[in-house]
Protein backbone atom coordinates (compact mmCIF):
# COMPACT_ATOMS: atom_id res chain seq x y z
CA UNK A 1 0.00 0.00 0.00
CA UNK A 2 2.02 3.57 -1.16
CA UNK A 3 -0.64 5.62 0.25
CA UNK A 4 -0.71 6.44 4.02
CA UNK A 5 -3.67 7.59 5.99
CA UNK A 6 -2.48 11.11 5.90
CA UNK A 7 -2.42 10.93 2.43
CA UNK A 8 -5.60 9.14 1.87
CA UNK A 9 -7.19 11.94 4.19
CA UNK A 10 -5.44 14.59 1.51
CA UNK A 11 -6.84 12.40 -1.48
CA UNK A 12 -10.55 11.68 -0.31
CA UNK A 13 -12.37 13.55 2.27
CA UNK A 14 -10.69 16.70 1.77
CA UNK A 15 -9.30 17.33 -1.38
CA UNK A 16 -11.51 16.33 -3.97
CA UNK A 17 -14.85 17.81 -2.51
CA UNK A 18 -12.99 21.12 -1.85
CA UNK A 19 -11.20 21.13 -5.44
CA UNK A 20 -14.81 21.57 -6.96
CA UNK A 21 -16.73 23.33 -4.16
CA UNK A 22 -14.65 25.98 -2.75
CA UNK A 23 -12.37 27.06 -5.62
CA UNK A 24 -12.20 26.68 -9.39
CA UNK A 25 -9.62 24.43 -10.51
CA UNK A 26 -7.26 24.74 -13.03
CA UNK A 27 -7.28 21.59 -15.32
CA UNK A 28 -3.58 20.47 -13.84
CA UNK A 29 -5.07 20.09 -10.63
CA UNK A 30 -7.93 18.33 -12.01
CA UNK A 31 -5.77 16.16 -14.35
CA UNK A 32 -3.42 15.18 -11.37
CA UNK A 33 -6.45 14.69 -9.16
CA UNK A 34 -7.48 12.24 -11.49
CA UNK A 35 -4.38 10.60 -11.86
CA UNK A 36 -4.40 10.16 -7.95
CA UNK A 37 -8.12 8.82 -7.95
CA UNK A 38 -6.54 6.70 -10.42
CA UNK A 39 -3.64 5.00 -8.51
CA UNK A 40 -6.24 4.88 -5.08
CA UNK A 41 -8.81 2.51 -7.35
CA UNK A 42 -6.05 0.50 -8.11
CA UNK A 43 -4.62 0.46 -4.60
CA UNK A 44 -8.40 -0.41 -3.20
CA UNK A 45 -8.61 -3.10 -6.13
CA UNK A 46 -5.41 -4.84 -5.41
CA UNK A 47 -3.94 -4.44 -1.50
CA UNK A 48 -7.28 -3.97 0.14
CA UNK A 49 -6.31 -6.80 2.56
CA UNK A 50 -2.90 -4.80 3.23
CA UNK A 51 -4.56 -1.12 4.04
CA UNK A 52 -5.01 -0.24 7.80
CA UNK A 53 -8.18 -0.32 9.71
CA UNK A 54 -8.12 3.39 9.79
CA UNK A 55 -7.23 4.26 6.36
CA UNK A 56 -9.83 1.53 5.85
CA UNK A 57 -12.65 3.85 6.89
CA UNK A 58 -11.67 6.93 5.54
CA UNK A 59 -12.12 5.04 2.40
CA UNK A 60 -15.76 3.68 3.59
CA UNK A 61 -16.48 7.56 4.65
CA UNK A 62 -15.34 8.83 1.15
CA UNK A 63 -17.26 6.46 -1.02
CA UNK A 64 -20.50 6.99 1.08
CA UNK A 65 -19.33 10.80 1.22
CA UNK A 66 -20.21 11.59 -2.18
CA UNK A 67 -23.44 10.85 -2.15
CA UNK A 68 -24.56 13.69 0.63
CA UNK A 69 -26.16 16.47 0.01
CA UNK A 70 -24.20 19.12 1.99
CA UNK A 71 -21.19 18.15 -0.77
CA UNK A 72 -23.12 19.59 -3.29
CA UNK A 73 -23.02 23.16 -4.91
CA UNK A 74 -25.24 25.30 -3.29
CA UNK A 75 -27.90 27.46 -5.62
CA UNK A 76 -26.20 30.12 -4.56
CA UNK A 77 -22.84 28.74 -6.00
CA UNK A 78 -24.48 27.49 -9.07
CA UNK A 79 -23.58 30.57 -11.08
CA UNK A 80 -20.13 30.02 -10.61
CA UNK A 81 -20.13 26.73 -11.11
CA UNK A 82 -22.07 26.98 -14.83
CA UNK A 83 -19.43 29.95 -15.51
CA UNK A 84 -16.87 27.26 -14.40
CA UNK A 85 -18.56 25.09 -16.91
CA UNK A 86 -19.07 27.45 -19.47
CA UNK A 87 -15.27 28.53 -19.43
CA UNK A 88 -14.00 24.72 -19.72
CA UNK A 89 -16.28 24.44 -22.59
CA UNK A 90 -14.78 27.31 -24.38
CA UNK A 91 -10.98 26.49 -23.25
CA UNK A 92 -11.22 22.62 -24.59
CA UNK A 93 -11.22 21.88 -20.76
CA UNK A 94 -14.34 19.77 -21.13
CA UNK A 95 -12.04 16.44 -21.18
CA UNK A 96 -9.99 16.93 -17.89
CA UNK A 97 -13.30 17.17 -16.32
CA UNK A 98 -14.17 14.01 -17.76
CA UNK A 99 -11.47 12.49 -16.64
CA UNK A 100 -11.64 13.70 -13.19
CA UNK A 101 -15.07 12.64 -13.27
CA UNK A 102 -14.56 9.07 -14.26
CA UNK A 103 -11.97 8.58 -11.83
CA UNK A 104 -13.69 9.62 -9.34
CA UNK A 105 -16.50 6.97 -10.35
CA UNK A 106 -13.74 4.86 -10.51
CA UNK A 107 -12.76 5.09 -6.94
CA UNK A 108 -15.90 5.21 -5.65
CA UNK A 109 -16.89 2.02 -7.00
CA UNK A 110 -13.49 0.05 -5.89
CA UNK A 111 -14.11 1.35 -2.61
CA UNK A 112 -17.67 0.35 -2.30
CA UNK A 113 -17.05 -3.26 -4.31
CA UNK A 114 -14.62 -4.17 -1.20
CA UNK A 115 -17.16 -3.39 0.94
CA UNK A 116 -19.13 -5.52 -0.23
CA UNK A 117 -16.84 -8.32 -0.08
CA UNK A 118 -16.58 -7.83 3.51
CA UNK A 119 -20.25 -8.41 4.20
CA UNK A 120 -20.58 -12.32 5.22
CA UNK A 121 -23.98 -12.01 2.94
CA UNK A 122 -22.50 -11.38 0.08
CA UNK A 123 -20.04 -14.07 0.35
CA UNK A 124 -22.92 -16.73 1.19
CA UNK A 125 -24.70 -15.32 -2.15
CA UNK A 126 -21.53 -15.57 -4.13
CA UNK A 127 -21.17 -19.06 -2.95
CA UNK A 128 -24.81 -19.61 -3.76
CA UNK A 129 -23.91 -18.77 -7.15
CA UNK A 130 -21.61 -21.01 -7.23
CA UNK A 131 -22.72 -23.91 -5.89
CA UNK A 132 -25.67 -23.04 -8.61
CA UNK A 133 -23.62 -22.68 -11.97
CA UNK A 134 -20.42 -24.54 -11.05
CA UNK A 135 -22.15 -26.92 -8.71
CA UNK A 136 -24.92 -27.89 -11.14
CA UNK A 137 -27.72 -26.87 -9.02
CA UNK A 138 -29.11 -24.30 -11.57
CA UNK A 139 -26.47 -24.41 -14.80
CA UNK A 140 -28.96 -22.02 -15.99
CA UNK A 141 -31.03 -22.28 -19.40
CA UNK A 142 -30.14 -21.13 -23.20
CA UNK A 143 -31.70 -18.45 -24.08
CA UNK A 144 -31.11 -15.74 -27.17
CA UNK A 145 -31.19 -12.07 -26.67
CA UNK A 146 -34.20 -11.64 -28.14
CA UNK A 147 -35.27 -14.10 -25.68
CA UNK A 148 -33.67 -11.65 -22.75
CA UNK A 149 -35.19 -8.90 -23.68
CA UNK A 150 -38.32 -10.48 -23.77
CA UNK A 151 -37.52 -11.68 -20.16
CA UNK A 152 -35.76 -8.47 -19.08
CA UNK A 153 -38.82 -5.86 -19.99
CA UNK A 154 -42.08 -8.89 -19.35
CA UNK A 155 -40.32 -10.73 -16.65
CA UNK A 156 -42.65 -13.73 -18.61
CA UNK A 157 -39.98 -16.57 -18.31
CA UNK A 158 -40.76 -16.41 -14.81
CA UNK A 159 -43.93 -17.72 -15.23
CA UNK A 160 -43.77 -20.84 -17.67
CA UNK B 1 -8.91 -19.24 -26.94
CA UNK B 2 -10.73 -16.54 -29.01
CA UNK B 3 -13.71 -16.68 -30.67
CA UNK B 4 -15.44 -15.30 -33.72
CA UNK B 5 -18.80 -15.62 -32.48
CA UNK B 6 -21.08 -14.44 -29.65
CA UNK B 7 -21.18 -16.32 -26.58
CA UNK B 8 -23.87 -18.84 -25.69
CA UNK B 9 -25.99 -17.31 -23.31
CA UNK B 10 -27.68 -18.89 -20.41
CA UNK B 11 -30.02 -17.61 -17.49
CA UNK B 12 -30.54 -18.96 -14.05
CA UNK B 13 -33.62 -19.19 -11.83
CA UNK B 14 -31.95 -17.12 -9.37
CA UNK B 15 -30.96 -14.44 -12.00
CA UNK B 16 -34.44 -14.64 -12.92
CA UNK B 17 -35.80 -14.04 -9.20
CA UNK B 18 -33.40 -11.29 -8.47
CA UNK B 19 -33.77 -8.83 -11.20
CA UNK B 20 -37.61 -9.44 -10.78
CA UNK B 21 -36.98 -8.54 -7.17
CA UNK B 22 -35.20 -5.08 -7.76
CA UNK B 23 -37.80 -4.16 -10.63
CA UNK B 24 -40.63 -4.79 -8.09
CA UNK B 25 -39.02 -3.32 -5.10
CA UNK B 26 -37.16 0.18 -7.09
CA UNK B 27 -39.23 0.00 -10.10
CA UNK B 28 -42.27 -1.59 -9.99
CA UNK B 29 -43.70 2.26 -9.22
CA UNK B 30 -45.91 3.69 -12.38
CA UNK B 31 -44.18 6.76 -11.88
CA UNK B 32 -40.66 5.45 -12.56
CA UNK B 33 -41.56 4.08 -16.03
CA UNK B 34 -39.75 5.97 -17.95
CA UNK B 35 -36.24 4.81 -15.54
CA UNK B 36 -37.57 1.29 -15.76
CA UNK B 37 -38.08 1.64 -19.72
CA UNK B 38 -34.14 2.76 -19.31
CA UNK B 39 -32.58 0.46 -16.58
CA UNK B 40 -34.25 -2.34 -19.29
CA UNK B 41 -32.61 -1.06 -22.55
CA UNK B 42 -29.11 -0.38 -20.54
CA UNK B 43 -29.14 -4.28 -19.00
CA UNK B 44 -29.98 -5.92 -22.85
CA UNK B 45 -27.40 -3.35 -24.40
CA UNK B 46 -24.94 -4.50 -21.57
CA UNK B 47 -25.78 -8.04 -22.18
CA UNK B 48 -25.24 -8.12 -25.97
CA UNK B 49 -22.00 -6.02 -25.24
CA UNK B 50 -20.67 -8.73 -22.64
CA UNK B 51 -21.41 -11.81 -24.97
CA UNK B 52 -19.23 -10.49 -27.92
CA UNK B 53 -16.52 -9.88 -25.37
CA UNK B 54 -16.61 -11.67 -22.31
CA UNK B 55 -14.19 -10.30 -20.29
CA UNK B 56 -15.17 -6.85 -20.92
CA UNK B 57 -15.85 -6.77 -17.04
CA UNK B 58 -13.81 -7.54 -13.62
CA UNK B 59 -13.05 -10.70 -12.21
CA UNK B 60 -14.54 -11.46 -8.18
CA UNK B 61 -12.53 -12.72 -5.85
CA UNK B 62 -13.98 -16.14 -4.64
CA UNK B 63 -15.00 -16.89 -1.16
CA UNK B 64 -11.79 -19.01 0.65
CA UNK B 65 -11.96 -22.68 -0.66
CA UNK B 66 -14.09 -22.29 -3.49
CA UNK B 67 -13.04 -23.55 -6.41
CA UNK B 68 -14.47 -22.48 -10.05
CA UNK B 69 -12.82 -25.53 -12.30
CA UNK B 70 -12.79 -24.55 -15.86
CA UNK B 71 -15.56 -21.04 -14.74
CA UNK B 72 -14.53 -17.07 -14.19
CA UNK B 73 -16.26 -15.03 -11.61
CA UNK B 74 -17.05 -12.19 -13.35
CA UNK B 75 -18.93 -9.00 -12.01
CA UNK B 76 -21.42 -6.12 -14.29
CA UNK B 77 -21.33 -2.80 -13.08
CA UNK B 78 -23.99 0.05 -13.96
CA UNK B 79 -26.10 2.74 -12.10
CA UNK B 80 -29.93 2.21 -12.64
CA UNK B 81 -31.38 5.57 -13.49
CA UNK B 82 -33.50 7.56 -11.13
CA UNK B 83 -32.72 5.67 -7.92
CA UNK B 84 -31.68 6.26 -4.72
CA UNK B 85 -27.38 6.36 -4.47
CA UNK B 86 -27.22 3.05 -2.71
CA UNK B 87 -29.85 1.45 -4.51
CA UNK B 88 -28.96 2.49 -7.90
CA UNK B 89 -25.39 1.01 -7.82
CA UNK B 90 -26.32 -2.33 -9.56
CA UNK B 91 -24.93 -5.63 -10.48
CA UNK B 92 -24.68 -8.86 -12.06
CA UNK B 93 -22.41 -12.17 -11.36
CA UNK B 94 -22.02 -13.90 -14.22
CA UNK B 95 -19.80 -16.64 -15.06
CA UNK B 96 -17.81 -17.35 -18.19
CA UNK B 97 -16.44 -20.77 -19.25
CA UNK B 98 -13.70 -20.06 -21.92
CA UNK B 99 -13.77 -23.50 -23.19
CA UNK B 100 -17.75 -23.21 -24.13
CA UNK B 101 -17.77 -19.80 -24.68
CA UNK B 102 -20.48 -19.88 -22.18
CA UNK B 103 -21.84 -16.62 -20.24
CA UNK B 104 -24.11 -17.63 -17.07
CA UNK B 105 -26.18 -14.54 -15.32
CA UNK B 106 -26.53 -15.87 -12.19
CA UNK B 107 -28.05 -13.16 -9.60
CA UNK B 108 -28.55 -9.36 -9.94
CA UNK B 109 -28.36 -6.95 -6.50
CA UNK B 110 -27.64 -3.88 -5.82
CA UNK B 111 -24.65 -2.34 -3.53
CA UNK B 112 -27.98 -1.17 -0.88
CA UNK B 113 -28.24 -4.93 -0.12
CA UNK B 114 -24.55 -5.83 0.65
CA UNK B 115 -23.46 -2.15 2.28
CA UNK B 116 -21.16 -1.51 4.54
CA UNK B 117 -21.83 2.46 4.92
CA UNK B 118 -20.81 4.77 7.70
CA UNK B 119 -24.07 6.43 9.75
CA UNK B 120 -24.71 10.14 8.38
CA UNK B 121 -23.11 11.87 11.76
CA UNK B 122 -19.93 9.10 10.91
CA UNK B 123 -19.24 10.58 7.54
CA UNK B 124 -20.50 14.06 8.31
CA UNK B 125 -17.39 13.92 11.06
CA UNK B 126 -14.69 12.44 9.01
CA UNK B 127 -15.85 15.39 6.42
CA UNK B 128 -15.24 18.08 9.23
CA UNK B 129 -12.20 16.61 10.62
CA UNK B 130 -9.99 16.62 7.54
CA UNK B 131 -11.66 19.86 6.44
CA UNK B 132 -10.45 21.47 9.70
CA UNK B 133 -7.26 19.79 9.42
CA UNK B 134 -6.49 21.23 5.94
CA UNK B 135 -7.53 24.36 6.65
CA UNK B 136 -5.37 24.79 9.89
Amino acid sequence: MGASVANLEELTSVRTVELLKHHTPQVSELLEQARNLQRLARQVETGWGQIPAEAKIILKDFGYSLNQSYLRPNPWQMPRVISFLIKAVIKGEIPALLKFGNALLEAQEAILCQVERENSSYQAAVADAIDDVVGGRDPGREMSLEEFRELVKTGKALHH
Amino acid sequence: MSWSKPARLCITKRFEETLERIKTEHLGDRRWARAREKFEERLVRVVEALLNDPFAHPMEPLPRGMDLKEWQLRKIRFDIPGMNWTDRKFRVLYFYNPQTHTVVLARAYTHAEFEGRPSDEEIRAAYDEARLASSS
